[in-house]
């Protein structure tokens, strides 16, 4: 103990710089404490840390089947870009419309009795409905044929209103139809190229 | 406090003669002389017998080392002082000293031992007798330099005069005397001159002369002084001895405990680092997987944001209704289900909601074979609105049906 107090009384600097260099010392320990933890991470912050993994992988399957999800609907949309009316690939769908139901009924043998009063329906900017009366007298061959020709001709044709009857009740040879075919058109430049295949 | 089992004594006289003996307390009270040795004479230089007589006593690791020296122009002295504490002592002797000794404090290193407490002469105030030992500083470098000349270690160097209860008139000549010292042992030691009531093994000094009895006796009595623990030996000493003169005891222990601390420093530097390295290795891991999860949970987001106006848009489409356009395929259904007796007589359709007229001439059946084609999972609803009997004997059945959603655009889908 003497030795020791009297080593101090010899190098009183020294100490006194030791005590100085030490308090230093515990001041940054205390301050950076966060942050030396940081450097030597102990048994708390891996748990916290593969707590916090655990949410980040739950976050990521559920984004995952959200993102698959709305990639498979987005695939089927331009899988069936062909069913839509796209103006500029398709041209003018007020005075194309008509003629391609025309041409449908021409294929499939049917003569139309009466066609037109369009209406283009608009939903916004980018989608608009097309309607078109039509009406026709002919075998029920013909009529399904043409039911069934429409079916499988781009863009697809829905029928808003569909009327098949007997044009005489007591003869079923002649079979009346009249409806209201519906295409959907779509006006967007960037839709357009997208179900194009011009843009991904 | 102070009490040790055993010791190695040395002691040299004026004429440089050393003389050495171990010592050590048995069960039975006694002092065992372990080994004498005397200085050889045929060793020319003092600090050469010095080493011979410490090598032949071969003292332990577990022994006091005690080296007793005449020290040139020492001045033995015994004051009463009032009973004071060490520090309070040492000012009174500081104080006290000048007026005693006839040479310039400066010059002297002295030391002191309190004898016994005596009464004072108000008889209520306890006094110290203090015994006080100067000599001259130079007399006691010179033994320091000698010592450390020979090599030996020890733990301190006394005068034998610190040692000794009683004093005679004239203690110096007293050294030299072996009956004289015998004398005072026997006072010292309340047993008469009869030294082995006290001490074994004192066959030893038999066939000795004169002068190496005398310079043995004093290192027995020096021995016993120390061996009663009655105060450290080290206190004795006139001055602190330097370093380079303690002993080195239990080195091959202290060795290994430093070596054991050293390996157990090292072991555990290599236990903390490699835990330090596994927390960071699996922090490290930890960090880069939650980074490469965040990382591609941005590029969802970005592909998102990206087809936003697309996804937007396949929204909108699918809350719209532009009408039916599987009027085909609900015709076939109901042509290929429909039995052979019926006919379906006007078709109805507007958007999912359809209107059936179906005509039949076999109505006993008819209830029965309309229920199959409830179980069309096509139609999500099939109901007989009404029926009515025509004149002809047919029957006519009213039928709704509404058209199941989620098979529309088949066609498109599949």
């Amino acid at each position: 103990m003497d030795k020791i107090k009297s080593a101090i009384r010899a190098n009183t600097k020294a100490v006194i710089g030791l005590i100085i260099a030490s308090l230093l010392f515990m001041a940054v320990l205390i301050l950076y404490w966060k942050d030396i933890m940081n450097l030597w991470p102990g048994h708390d912050t891996i748990s916290s840390g593969i707590t916090a993994l655990g949410d980040f992988h739950k976050d990521l399957e559920k984004e995952i089947k959200e993102v698959h999800d709305i990639r498979l609907i987005r695939e089927n949309f331009v899988r069936q870009g062909k069913d839509f009316w796209i103006s500029k690939r398709d041209g003018d769908i007020e005075s194309s419309i008509i003629k391609k139901i025309e041409d449908v009924a021409k294929s499939s043998g049917l003569k139309l009795q009466n066609i037109g009063n369009s209406r283009l329906t608009k939903i916004n900017e980018d989608i608009s409905f097309m309607e078109v009366n039509i009406e026709a007298k002919s075998t029920m061959e013909e009529i399904s044929k043409f039911i069934s020709d429409l079916y499988k001709a781009n863009p697809c044709f829905y029928w808003r209103k569909c009327v098949i009857r007997p044009f005489n009740p007591r003869d079923a040879k002649e079979i009346v139809l009249s409806g209201t075919i519906s295409v959907v058109s779509l006006n967007s430049d960037y839709i357009a190229k997208v179900l194009m295949g011009e843009e991904k | 406090m102070f009490k040790h089992h055993s010791c190695a004594v040395v002691y040299w006289d004026k004429d440089k003669n050393v003389f050495g003996t171990g010592i050590s307390s048995s069960k039975d009270g006694k002092i065992k002389v372990l080994q004498t040795a005397c200085s050889d004479s045929r060793i020319p230089d003092f600090p050469g017998r010095l080493l011979d007589v410490c090598n032949r006593l071969e003292p332990g690791e577990n022994q006091r080392i005690i080296l007793a020296s005449r020290f040139e122009g020492a001045i033995c002295i015994e004051l009463n002082f009032p009973k004071l504490n060490h520090s309070e002592m040492q000012k009174a002797l500081d104080f006290e000293l000048p007026r005693h000794i006839p040479v310039p404090m400066e010059e002297v290193i002295w030391n002191y031992r309190v004898l016994e407490e005596i009464p004072g002469e108000d008889r209520n105030q306890l006094h110290s007798k203090v015994r006080i030992l100067a000599v001259n500083r130079k007399s006691w470098d010179s033994v320091l330099s000698d010592i450390v000349a020979s090599g030996v270690k020890a733990d301190t160097v006394i005068h034998p005069l610190m040692v000794f209860s009683h004093l005679p008139e004239d203690p110096e000549s007293m050294l030299d005397n072996p009956d004289e010292l015998l004398k005072l042992l026997a006072v010292e030691t309340a047993s008469g001159s009869d030294m082995s009531s006290k001490f074994t093994g004192l066959e030893k000094l038999e066939g000795l002369s004169s002068n190496q009895r005398t310079g043995l006796l004093i290192c027995l009595i020096i021995g016993e002084y120390v061996l009663q623990g009655i105060s450290s030996p080290e206190s004795l000493s006139l001055s602190r001895l330097p370093d380079i003169l303690s002993p080195q005891r239990f080195r091959a222990i202290r060795y290994s405990a430093a070596v054991l601390f050293m390996v157990v420093l090292m072991l555990g530097t290599v236990l903390l680092a490699r835990n330090w390295l596994d927390a960071r290795a699996r922090y490290g891991r930890i960090t880069k997987e939650k980074q490469r999860i965040s990382s591609k949970i941005d590029e969802f987001k970005q592909e998102r944001l990206r087809n936003k106006k697309i996804d937007e848009l396949i929204k909108k489409i699918g809350e719209t209704n532009p009408g039916n356009s599987e009027v085909l395929q609900c015709l076939q259904i109901l042509s290929q289900k429909l039995p052979s007796n019926m006919w379906i007589s006007m078709f109805s359709s507007r958007d999912d909601e359809i209107d059936v007229t179906i005509c039949t001439m076999k109505d006993q059946t008819a209830q029965a074979d309309l229920s199959k084609l409830n179980g069309i999972p096509l139609f999500s609803s099939f109901s007989i609105r009404s029926t009515r009997r025509d004149s002809d004997g047919t029957l006519t059945i009213f039928v709704h049906i509404v058209y199941q959603g989620k098979f529309k655009r088949r066609k498109a889908n599949g």
